[in-house]
């Protein structure tokens, strides 16, 4: 505790321009521990939303798949699919029923 | 079948079609579904439609798997009973309830079920409309149910049109 105290009274007398080195290293390490957990959270949120679906893909299919890019994708479409499903539910329920068609 | 953008085919004779989903009531045990294909018992959800299979041990031979579904559709429920020869067991048959039920069976024997059998089907499950499937002649079907024969190009519904009805038989022409 003392040690961090004594870096930041360091920081707090050190010169304008150092100051501004350490804050963009402090940021950018922040922001890598914020991807980090928000990229854990979409893998954790794709793994599951992927087990609902029919007929799922064998694990290793699954793993094979998790590319960053990849990854990215598939949360971004689930979410987005999420949102078009709460949308299409509320729209629903202030239009009219649903209606089937059966055809031989 | 449709219901907004969402398509189920059931039991296609060939992949002309698409849907979104398909349901096989009868396949060959080496069968292996495709992603959107489902012809074994089990659970499967997709897009809020719930489906439940259940194997007919009786029928299921070891080149033949033949399953029953019920599909869970919003406030509807949908019953395929596929090529059955006889009427379902007793652990099948319980499982196939609920209300705004809808039956599909085959009605005039030869290799499947007996119109005497299926009638038998639907006096047990009650549901408010049969629609047959893989059927000759229908007369012998409506005889026992006490109806007359309805035809329609396509059954367009909606679930509040279920209201006070009881195995009320819609027969579907098909083109």
């Amino acid at each position: 505790m003392s040690m961090f105290r004594e870096i930041l009274e360091k920081l707090q007398s050190a010169p304008e321009h150092q100051r501004r080195i350490w804050l963009v290293v402090f940021s950018l390490a922040a922001m890598v521990v914020v991807v980090f957990l928000w990229f854990g959270y979409f893998n954790a949120l794709v793994v599951s939303s992927s087990k609902t679906a029919i007929n799922p893909a064998p694990e290793q299919e699954l793993k094979k798949d998790f590319s960053f890019l990849g990854t990215m994708k598939t949360g971004a479409a689930t979410v987005y699919e999420f949102f078009k499903e709460k949308a299409a539910d509320w729209f629903g329920f202030l239009s009219a029923p649903k209606e089937y068609i059966i055809k031989p | 079948m449709q219901s907004g953008d969402l398509s189920l085919l059931i039991d296609p004779p060939n992949n002309r079609l698409k849907g979104d989903v398909v349901l096989r009531t009868s396949v060959s045990s080496d069968f292996v579904p495709s992603r959107d294909e489902i012809g074994f018992p089990g659970e499967y959800e997709f897009k809020k439609i719930e489906i439940t299979g259940w194997q007919i041990l009786s029928e299921t031979t070891e080149k033949l798997v033949k399953t029953v579904y019920l599909v869970k559709w919003d406030e509807m429920n949908f019953v395929f009973l596929g090529k059955i020869t006889k009427v379902p067991p007793i652990e099948v048959m319980e499982n196939l309830d609920g209300s705004r039920m809808m039956v599909f069976l085959p009605i005039s024997g030869g290799e499947l079920i007996s119109a005497k059998e299926a009638a038998e089907v639907v006096k047990q499950l009650e549901p408010d409309v049969v629609v047959p499937s893989f059927y000759q002649d229908p007369k012998d079907f409506l005889k026992l149910l006490g109806q007359e024969p309805k035809f329609q190009e396509k059954l367009v519904f909606k679930s509040k049109d279920f209201e006070n009805k009881k195995n009320e038989v819609v027969l579907l022409k098909v083109s």
